[in-house]
């Protein structure tokens, strides 16, 4: 995200109409490589995701060489809050449409479920792999255009905490954290307002912010403990 | 198991409407607890009431309508927090406001996070650290939309563009900062006095103001007083990974005769440089500096080892900046002519001693140093209408261990 | 029996290449680098590498704890309390002590909610600061220091001799004894495990508690290192501590494939890593040249072993391929 954020607002300050294509397509491309490393050279993704980080991370500073880079002004008009809802509703509504009612939304969860039977079924696993790292990229360079139109600035601190958060979100949203058939487009949504509701509620009473996370971690573990499958999931790893 | 995932989520959805309600009872409990303070106030500012200058309603007594303030949680700067909460409530208390926290924000996009949510508590004015000049049109916007002042502490508008966009918010209260590049130009100065030729840095994450602004300094030091920045590291986690990186500094330039600390978020960073020099039996050799200084450094300044701290600004920072907002709330703004920026000077301390004096005096315990005459003779102008805006100003540039020392307790 | 030891000889030697290489790059490459700097490597290494075996054991029974880390500064913080009272024992005693019961508690919760470890790790390290923070707020300065007289624990030789020790009992628990048997196969295939009769359950819990054995060598030398112990603030920052073992310990899995030796392995990977941290240094890149330079090396190593087998096969056709040819020539 930082670094599609950066190249995008370079791009934004030649031109303002550069800043959208330039963060999806530097996103997409982040998510390609991502799935080369995973899918070709069959590298952990675990591990993958803590190469790229330090990668990813060390050139956005490398090429960022200063505190920030700021967008023209006039970007900041564009951030509003009718578009981001309107943008995160047309892209649920897309996502709802291709994971529940489409082959590729169905495909997904096969492979998530049992990569193996998913081969044998016929499923072209690789190439749904790299359509998932694509559009995951592609998400992430849109999140990147909100943030630098929202701060007017790009710099290396941007999405620095957002994989625990999304990870987070989606637990408490009940998504599997191994995928599979009980994947659902809800759990996002629903996780993200509860968390949002928590965490506002909880600053307006006045609780601090090492407390907060206390209620947060608590939350987390009793939130999964109540909705997780184990019925579903014979080994518990 | 469905039956049991969907009683939970309608639980826990029970559960968030709860929480949000009591957050909106904890409102009007709070507009109640601001009147008790009120009235408290009012019996306190009786009694010092001889004390003020002036003409204003102050006084006689009167305490301006009570209004609320936001600030971002102390909490962040760890041991201090407790005096620092105490003082800064006592200059809203003493106005009858009250003074509500909001967790901090570091990133740009969190930072107008936390803007949305000090709004959300329906305050009157706010005072935020902001990472970075961009996203100053954005919050300005929100908060002349909102009515409410605004003023920004540790960081100045390096933007004249967007400084200009702020002088014409009739919100914008001003800034207070401190040199951070002067800061570190002054370290580099002093050690390279002492004989300093090559040195390492520790610096915060490179996209952090006041890390990047002290790099500009020590690199404008070593310009001018020829000495070699040959090695650095940046964003170390904690004093683990600093004493190894200065193991490492000592091993790759056995020449290496000053460290320079610009900045860590590492609790114990410097101690665990000076434990690292004092190990490898080089306190004599290699020159250490740092900007921003703490308590648990004593033993280290007490043995030589740290040369020099500069810092002590933290208080005072915020301090001038949650004044000027409070009396741009209250109706009595420092300067009609628009906002104040204000400097607040740096503190250089060199032994061990002047650091315990430091902390005696400041940034420990309870200690109050922000007393009612200090608040209504030289803060506030509600109750000091003779305040101006150098007087404020100059206020901030006395900040130091004579200014200390002259408080009566 | 003579092109055995050549075997295994070769098989130790291709591993100790990549220390070997990187330190004659950087030694060749910068002023500074050399010989000298070797003890730092190794001094430096040691408490990675004791909490790789931590994260081995968990790995090998198929979980995964990113809360490790938060565990040492946690136990940390208490162990540094308790050597105000009873010194360098009570050091010694709360760090393993502590850390065990930690891992136990841990197990136990694990076993009770029944959730995947990776999540319950996560909700841990929440929890874990927390109380962390709270602890530290208790101080003046948010810092906590060891004195001189118990922190010498931490300094050559004992810290040397710690490690040894984490190291021989790693060992001998990770390859000859039932237990080792019994998480590998656990984390091989736990159905199976289970049908063969091995309590997988039970396996799981002592995992947690012996892995807690490695964390508290490790929190003894991590409270001695620097002399102090700090805690900045909460926002799982502490789950970056556990990173740069985990990444030693996904190289020397990777190196297996070379050496059936993983000790060894983790040792390499360790020094390897910190090679490249003290050569960087030295070349005096910046902070962000530092990083690429570490996620590159990374993914190359990775790539080259993941991909030995398959690279074999290429080369293997090529060769085949040239044959063909010649004969058709």
């Amino acid at each position: 995200m930082a670094l599609s954020g950066i190249l995008g607002a370079m791009s934004a300050n030649i031109s303002i109409y550069l800043l959208l294509p330039v963060t999806i397509i530097v996103g997409i491309v982040i998510g390609y490589i991502n799935y080369i490393f995973v899918v070709k050279f069959q590298i952990n993704d675990f591990l993958l995701t803590l190469s790229m980080s330090f990668v990813l991370s060390g050139t956005a500073s490398f090429v960022l060489n200063a505190s920030g880079i700021g967008v023209p002004r006039e970007m900041l008009k564009w951030s509003s809050q009718g578009l981001r809802i309107g943008v995160m509703i047309g892209v649920y509504i897309i996502c709802a449409f291709v994971f529940g009612w489409t082959p590729l939304g169905r495909q997904c969860k096969a492979i998530g479920a049992n990569e193996k039977a998913a081969v044998y079924s016929g499923i072209n696993v690789k190439r749904l792999k790299s359509i998932a790292f694509i559009i995951s990229g592609g998400v992430a360079g849109l999140l990147a255009f909100f943030s630098v139109i929202r701060a007017g600035i790009a710099n290396n601190t941007m999405g620095g905490q957002l994989p625990f958060d999304v990870l987070i979100v989606l637990l408490i949203g009940g998504f599997p954290i191994n995928g599979g058939v009980n994947s659902n487009i809800r759990a996002p949504i629903i996780g993200s307002i509860t968390i949002t509701i928590l965490m506002n509620g909880l600053t307006l009473i006045g609780i601090s912010e090492r407390e907060q996370q206390l209620i947060r971690g608590i939350l987390l573990l009793l939130i999964v403990t109540a909705t997780y499958d184990r019925k579903r999931t014979p080994v518990i790893k | 198991m469905r039956k049991k995932g969907n009683l939970l989520k309608t639980v826990v959805a029970l559960l968030l409407i709860i929480v949000s309600i009591a957050g909106c009872a904890s409102e009007s409990q709070q507009n109640q607890t601001a009147n008790e303070n009120e009235a408290q106030s009012e019996s306190s500012s009786d009694r010092a009431g001889s004390e003020s200058n002036g003409t204003a309603s102050g006084d006689a007594g009167e305490l301006p309508e009570p209004f609320k303030i936001a600030c971002y949680d102390l909490s962040v700067h760890g041991a201090a927090e407790d005096c620092y909460r105490i003082n800064l409530e006592r200059i809203v208390n003493a106005c009858g406001g009250e003074l509500v926290y909001v967790p901090m924000q570091y990133t740009p996009d969190g930072v107008i996070d936390m803007i949305e949510q000090m709004l959300a508590l329906d305050v009157d004015g706010i005072m935020f650290m902001p990472t970075t000049d961009s996203i100053l049109p954005t919050i300005a916007k929100m908060c002349e939309e909102a009515q409410v002042y605004f003023g920004t502490v540790y960081r100045s508008v390096r933007d004249s563009e967007i400084q200009g966009i702020l002088e014409q918010n009739p919100y914008y209260c001003g800034y207070t900062t401190e040199d951070d590049a002067g800061a570190a130009y002054d370290v580099g100065k002093y050690l390279a006095e002492q004989g300093m030729t090559k040195c390492a840095v520790i610096n915060l994450e490179v996209g952090d103001v006041g890390g990047d602004d002290r790099d500009i300094g020590i690199k404008k030091a070593a310009e001018e007083f020829g000495f070699e920045i040959v090695a650095e590291a940046r964003g170390l986690a904690d004093a683990a990974e600093t004493a190894k990186a200065c193991e490492s500094f000592m091993a790759a330039h056995p020449d290496l005769d000053g460290m320079i600390n610009l900045g860590t978020y590492a609790m114990g960073g410097v101690e665990a440089m000076a434990t690292s020099i004092s190990n490898a039996g080089k306190e004599d050799t290699i020159l250490l500096g740092t900007c921003d200084f703490y308590q648990s450094q004593q033993e280290w300044f007490d043995k030589g080892v740290i040369r020099i701290g500069r810092g002590g600004q933290h208080l005072i920072d915020n301090a001038m900046t949650l004044s000027n907002v409070v009396n741009a709330v209250i109706g009595t703004p420092v300067s009609e002519d628009g906002p104040t920026y204000v400097t607040a000077s740096n503190v250089n301390v060199f032994t061990g001693d002047e650091l315990r004096e430091w902390y005696e005096r400041t940034d420990s315990g309870q200690n109050i140093v922000f007393t009612d005459k200090v608040i209504k003779t030289s803060l506030i102008k509600y109750f000091n209408p003779e305040i101006t805006q150098d007087s404020f100003k100059q206020f901030a540039a006395d900040w130091g261990f004579d200014f200390l020392r002259s408080i009566e307790q | 029996m003579k092109t055995k030891t050549k075997t295994k000889l070769l098989s130790y030697l291709i591993p100790l290449c990549l220390p070997i290489i990187l330190f004659l790059i950087f030694t060749i490459g910068t002023r500074g680098f050399g010989v000298n700097s070797i003890p730092i490597i190794i001094s430096q290494s040691l408490i990675p590498f004791i909490l790789s075996f931590s994260i081995v054991i968990i790995i090998s029974t198929g979980l995964f704890d990113l809360s490790i880390g938060t565990q040492m500064i946690v136990i940390g913080i208490l162990v540094v309390w308790l050597s105000e009272f009873m010194g360098a024992p009570g050091l010694l005693i709360g760090s393993i002590g502590g850390s065990v019961m930690c891992a136990a508690l841990k197990g136990g919760i694990y076993r009770l909610l029944r959730i995947p470890s990776i999540i319950l790790s996560i909700g841990l390290v929440m929890i874990l600061e927390y109380f962390g923070i709270e602890a530290m707020r208790r101080t003046t300065t948010m810092v906590l220091f060891v004195k001189p007289e118990v922190s010498f624990i931490g300094a050559p030789p004992y810290n040397y001799i710690f490690t040894v020790v984490a190291a021989a009992l790693f060992y001998l628990i990770y390859n000859y004894t039932v237990f080792g048997i019994h998480i590998k196969l656990v984390g091989d295939n736990e159905l199976t495990a289970f049908q063969v009769g091995i309590k997988v359950n039970k396996i799981k819990y002592l995992a947690f508690v012996i892995s807690g054995v490695f964390v508290g060598f490790a929190t003894i030398l991590y409270t001695c290192y620097s002399g102090s112990i700090g805690f900045g603030g909460v926002g799982m920052s502490t789950i970056a501590l556990v990173f740069r073992p985990l990444i030693a310990v996904m190289i020397g899995i990777s190196l297996n494939r070379f050496c059936n030796n993983l000790l060894l392995n983790l040792f390499i990977a360790v020094i390897s890593l910190n090679i490249i941290f003290n050569g960087l240094i030295a070349f005096g890149l910046p902070a962000s040249t530092q990083d690429i330079t570490l996620g590159v090396f990374l993914l190359i190593v990775m790539s080259v072993t993941e991909n030995t087998n398959r690279l074999r096969e290429w080369r293997r056709r090529r060769t085949v391929r040239k044959e063909k040819q010649k004969i058709i020539a």
